[in-house]
């Protein structure tokens, strides 16, 4: 909304009229001002955790840059109306991760006949645990991904996950659990051991 | 199992490189503020056509001068309304008008009225169609045909007519609802107690 530096004020009571607006503006510009800083500030506090969880949903620290850039663009263009009101750290993950589903949902409309996983169809049998967590995970549908890395990584509550994944906290749950069985079916022996 | 998944991340996460240099903040600022703007495709063309119209109405109420205040700015027309309310207030406001950008989906409107209505700064909505709008538009301008004749209906904003519960609250109103998707512009007048607004009908 730029149009406040130009209103224009006619009519009979030029003087005190012009005055009065010039003031609003003087003041509007404040806020718009305090608006940007707690901005700036917010991003600070929020890029290297945002960008973590997304590097945990992408595998990939380029892309994660780039969702965590489109998260935080997202936010400033509604900043004006949820700056004061929402949860600012439920609301960004909720953002990132619509950011991530749009980006795979691009990616595999793009490559239909590639499998989920490209680079390494087969685990090599002796890499790193935490190697073949990050491989099981890619087998998981994208919101099962998305449900693990917030519990077990964000270690944010069940009604938490459910609020930013617009899901009911049952739902979070049963799907938690499948994930997990998942994981630990694929991770076998060595991840109980660890 | 939460503690073994949590070390995994951690070492999984062991390889991240320094963050790219370049300010984050200032950057989504200024794509964030495209972003805002696609959204809203018209205001470029919105824009253009209102200038025209501030130019016009200033030409056509100089030379009359003892008109009601008028205020135009891009995308809105703010009326007369009585003469004793100060329009536009700058720290209370009495009465606020939240001029809709020409582009608002149904959606977004529905949101706002919503947010509106159940927020407690408000004591009472009610909206102005683009119609209404040019009613009174052609009302405030009946002198004037050239410039009705040069205005249409689908270039007058929408507004919501607000009436906040506490005129002291103005500019948290204002920090609240302005940048919501759909909103143009928020301009707020000052009317004294018990008097009428012009706003009402």
């Amino acid at each position: 909304m730029t149009s406040i530096g130009t209103a224009a004020s006619v009519g009979s009571s030029d003087g005190p009229q012009a005055g009065r607006l010039a003031r609003w503006g003087i003041v509007s510009r404040r806020v718009r001002a305090t608006r940007d800083e707690e901005f700036a500030a917010f991003v600070a506090a929020a890029a290297p955790r945002l960008r973590r969880t997304a590097y945990l949903m992408c595998r990939d620290w380029h892309l994660a840059q780039d969702l965590t850039q489109i998260t935080f663009t997202k936010m400033y263009a509604s900043w004006g109306r949820i700056w004061r009101t929402a949860n600012l750290e439920a609301y960004s993950r909720r953002v990132l991760m619509n950011a991530v589903f749009d980006q795979k949902q691009r990616r595999s409309d793009s490559e239909i006949v590639r499998a989920q996983l490209p680079e390494s169809p087969e685990p090599a049998p002796n890499t790193d645990l935490h190697v073949t967590l990050m491989t099981a995970l890619a087998t998981l549908p994208v919101r099962d991904q998305a449900i693990v890395v917030l519990r077990h990584w964000e270690d944010q509550s069940v009604d938490t996950v459910a609020e930013i994944l617009g899901v009911s906290a049952s739902v979070v749950k049963m799907q938690n659990t499948r994930a997990l069985s998942r994981i630990r079916a694929l991770l076998g022996e060595d991840f109980v051991r660890s | 199992m939460d503690q073994n998944l949590r070390v995994l991340f951690e070492r999984a996460l062991g390889d991240e490189p320094m963050p790219p240099p370049g300010n984050l903040a200032q950057e989504a600022m200024v794509r964030g503020t495209a972003l805002r703007r696609r959204r809203g495709l018209l205001t470029g063309g919105a824009t253009g056509v209102v200038a025209v119209i501030a130019t016009m109405v200033a030409l056509s109420t100089a030379p009359t001068g003892g008109t009601a205040p008028l205020v135009v700015t891009p995308g809105a027309l703010i009326p007369p309304g009585s003469t004793i309310c100060a329009a536009p207030a700058h720290r209370e406001a009495t009465h606020v008008r939240v001029f809709l950008r020409l582009e608002i989906t149904d959606e977004q409107r529905l949101d706002l009225r919503g947010d509106l209505q159940s927020d407690p700064l408000v004591r009472s909505v009610t909206f102005e169609s683009r119609e209404q709008a040019y009613d009174r538009f052609r009302k405030m301008f009946k002198d004037d045909p050239d410039l009705i004749e040069a205005v249409t209906v689908d270039q007058l904003p929408e507004s919501f007519h607000v009436k906040l519960t506490n005129p002291a609250e103005y500019l948290t109103f204002v920090a609240k609802f302005d940048g919501t998707d759909g909103v143009d512009l928020i301009l707020g007048s000052m009317c004294p107690a018990g008097a009428r607004s012009g706003e009402d009908g």
